[in-house]
């Protein structure tokens, strides 16, 4: 037995449960917990206040990265490890002999406030396996996070895993001291799940997830913008709506299809079950719900001014275990921010880390060039105003290897361009590959004094490398400006410079460029 | 070459420094085509012929003046944006102050989103730069806890982001006391458990005195090394993504990156 004794502020911080120290605990909690992609603090903005300790910053903050370039901004931790269900891809799942631990709410405690002061961290992310039972578990988070908050007066950022299957009392309960709530979807269909993860189903996934939406709403209706705020996807489109993007972009122009993406639903996405009521409908129906949702939010709640799960709810989809296409991937992501109002969908390559006759194969390593286009997918649906349909179709279901999503997109819609800077409208610019939100909006401001060159675009934030294809700039252009869907698309892959591992990804078969079949498509 | 008459305030590297030259200059009976801005550094830059050098003698009202009408006549968005030119890392920001003002005074308020004026883009520049750093160390920036109980954090930054980092964790840690030292500028930031903070600056042997008594490390410091390290993942190991995100100048003074084990 190791008997170390690590002081701190008051006293002793290694409780030796199951004769492991807490160094030991860690090393296993975080191990276990590494495959969870989401460890953003942002969207919550929270004072401090004397005698307590932390704040919380709306954009988030990084505090490191870890040698796989990811950020690491909360302890991201497993309560414990030991499992009960046996999910095929994951390191925990019961059938697996790994080394097994938990840690004590106490433990988790000093932790926390120990990394915080040091500034290490900018708060906890805390998912679990599931000991004995779901309640059983969120029990054991409830308590941690009830201390974090109440004994050690912790104002710092909390994310909090939702356990599948536990009762909802303790999921409303978890969201009082929570800044985000997530339950993860996993995979994207429910016959994946059916078949690699057994003991979850699609019910006990959305129905916490639902309920942490109406948590959400509820609270905002109380506490105003303090109790919750919508997600970027909601504001984007409610903008979008405004200036008429659907008119100006979706009709005829999804990729040659003629629908559009809104409309026919039967046809489209992949069914989420229970939809119906639109969000100011379900705001005020939740009100008049259960007795005990309204004491908690007397007791907790409006006491603190916290909110319920204020910084709103995320979800994570493993990409690549299960046969979807992009196009049913970003489908269900769009979905799901429509429906459930999620701050962020999380897509996760998949490792390997089990063998299992049901998983599939990854000979060059885990489909890191997939998720990065999924990512910038993402991104335009939720900052440009992008609809899923317009960046792939049934017929056209995978992102193109070598050019984003986003310019795949514009050498499709040569139509439109090329685009005035000094004068197109904001959603107009975010069209042009290239120009981002930030950069969009310099440019508009910009123009209110007066004119500007292609060298001042480029300060405020334009990639040129791209944009020069699609715009003109007081009449003028960059070079040789040809609207020919071939020209532009072997310019802007030969520009292009993916990021070196995803180079590997890409060209580690020894392709040549030109064998590409998504290039030889274009170029031939 | 065209002979004009040129005239160089030199000021100290400081608000009322840089404020009082600008004032000097304005006050001027030269136009303001034949004025410079120049801001020292540990030496004066060399010296050019033909020019008359104004030595400037740091003034508080003078400061406070030009503060005033920023406030006043252009905006609070440009007072906030001169202020952190003033710290940034821009060695010509003197002169990129001063004809920005030039500019702003004559627009009002929209000169600070007017980015086809190229002072306009230049101040742009060092402030987002300035925001930029102050935001990484926010993160990067690491405490040690001391015998005494006391936070001490050691950094060098490119622009001096002190008082940014003083005004973010005496809220985040205000019932700490903590110590935030600018090696490069001998400067230390004070917060005082419940109260309010201020920045002395250090003597070469205050400095050496401090750096003598400082205790590296705590437990804790392990503790972060496991999780930084097992956190990753090895599949995807990537550490081209890791310099460009945390770049290497940030690393000597980061605990996970300190090559050691448990004593």
């Amino acid at each position: 037995m190791l008997f170390q004794c690590l002081t701190v502020e008051g006293g002793c911080l290694v409780v030796l449960e199951e004769g492991l120290s807490i160094e030991q605990k860690l090393e296993i909690l975080s191990d276990a917990a590494k495959y969870d992609v989401a460890c953003t603090s942002s969207g919550m903005q929270r004072e401090g206040k004397a005698g307590e300790i932390g704040n919380s910053v709306a954009a988030g903050i990084c505090h490191s990265f870890s040698a796989d370039g990811r950020c690491i901004s909360l302890l991201k931790v497993l309560f414990t490890n030991e499992c009960i269900f046996d999910c095929k891809y994951c390191i925990n799942r019961s059938s697996n002999d790994v080394p097994r631990a938990s840690f004590t709410p106490r433990e988790l405690c000093e932790l926390t406030i120990g990394f915080y002061k040091r500034n290490y961290i900018e708060g906890l992310f805390l998912s679990s396996g599931i000991l004995h039972t779901p309640d059983y578990t969120m029990e054991l988070i409830c308590e941690t996070l009830r201390m974090l908050r109440e004994e050690y007066h912790f104002r710092g950022y909390i994310h909090c895993k939702a356990i599948p299957g536990a009762n909802p009392l303790l999921i409303e309960y978890a969201g009082w001291y929570a800044d985000r709530m997530s339950v993860n979807l996993e995979l994207p269909t429910n016959e994946g799940l059916r078949s690699l993860a057994p003991n979850k189903t699609r019910k006990n996934i959305l129905g916490p997830m639902r309920q942490i939406q109406d948590g959400i709403a509820e609270s905002r209706q109380y506490l105003g913008m303090k109790g919750g705020n919508h997600s970027a996807f909601y504001f984007t489109k409610k903008a979008a709506t405004k200036a008429g993007i659907e008119q100006r972009f979706y009709n005829d122009r999804i990729n040659g299809s003629n629908r559009k993406p809104e409309g026919d639903k039967k046809s489209e996405e992949p069914k989420l079950s229970e939809e119906k009521k639109i969000p100011e409908e379900k705001e005020k129906a939740s009100l008049q719900k259960t007795s005990n949702r309204l004491s908690l939010l007397e007791q907790v709640g409006r006491s603190t001014g916290r909110g319920f799960a204020a910084a709103g709810q995320s979800t994570q989809m493993i990409i690549g275990a299960t046969p979807e296409t992009d196009y049913q991937l970003v489908s269900v992501a769009e979905a799901l921010y429509r429906k459930f109002d999620l701050k962020r969908v999380f897509y996760s390559a998949f490792v390997k880390v089990n063998e299992d006759s049901l998983l599939p194969d990854l000979p060059g390593g885990p489909p890191l060039l997939r998720e990065h286009r999924l990512y910038q997918a993402d991104w335009l649906m939720r900052y440009y105003g992008f609809a899923a349909g317009e960046l792939l179709t049934e017929a056209r279901p995978n992102f193109n290897a070598v050019l984003d999503p986003k310019c795949d997109w514009a050498v499709h819609h040569m139509e439109l361009f090329p685009v005035e800077v000094l004068k197109a409208d904001y959603f107009l610019l975010l069209r042009v590959p290239g120009i981002g939100p930030k950069s969009a909006k310099r440019i508009v401001e910009a123009r209110r004094s007066g004119s500007f060159s292609f060298d001042d675009l480029k300060r405020m934030g334009v990639v040129l490398k791209r944009a020069q294809y699609f715009i003109t700039c007081g009449g003028k252009t960059l070079g040789r400006l040809c609207l020919e869907e071939t020209y532009v698309t072997q310019s802007l892959i030969l520009n292009e410079k993916l990021p070196k591992n995803l180079q590997d990804a890409l060209y580690g078969r020894q392709m040549s460029l030109f064998e590409l079949p998504a290039f030889s498509a274009v170029a031939g | 070459m065209q002979m004009e008459n040129l005239y160089i305030y030199r000021c100290e590297d400081s608000v009322e420094g840089i404020l009082t030259g600008i004032y000097d200059a304005w006050a001027s009976i030269h136009r303001h085509e034949e004025n410079r801005i120049e801001v020292c550094g540990k030496e004066w830059e060399e010296t050019r012929l033909f020019a008359e050098y104004i030595t400037v003698i740091p003034d508080a009202e003078k400061s406070e003046k030009v503060q005033r009408s920023v406030r006043l006549r252009i905006s609070e968005e440009a007072y906030e944006m001169v202020m952190k030119a003033i710290l940034s890392q821009d060695t010509e920001k003197g002169e990129v102050i001063y004809r920005f003002l030039l500019y702003a005074f004559r627009e009002g308020a929209r000169a600070c989103r007017s980015y086809g004026n190229p002072w306009v883009m230049r101040l742009f520049e060092a402030v987002r730069n300035y925001d930029n750093e102050s935001h990484h160390l926010k993160g990067f920036l690491r405490f040690d806890a001391q015998e005494n109980g006391v936070l001490v954090a050691r950094y060098a930054p490119k622009n001096n982001v002190l008082g940014d980092l003083m005004e973010h964790f005496s809220d985040r840690l205000n019932s700490e006391s903590f110590l935030i030292f600018d090696e490069k500028r001998r400067i230390m930031g004070v917060h005082q458990k419940d109260s309010a903070w201020f920045i002395y600056r250090l003597s070469p042997e205050e400095a050496k005195d401090f750096s003598d008594t400082y205790v590296e490390e705590d437990s804790y410091g392990v503790l972060w090394r496991i999780f930084h390290r097992t956190i990753a993942i090895a599949d995807r190991e990537n550490p081209g993504l890791q310099r460009n995100n945390l770049p290497l100048r940030f690393r000597p003074y980061m605990t996970e990156f300190r090559e050691k084990t448990l004593a």
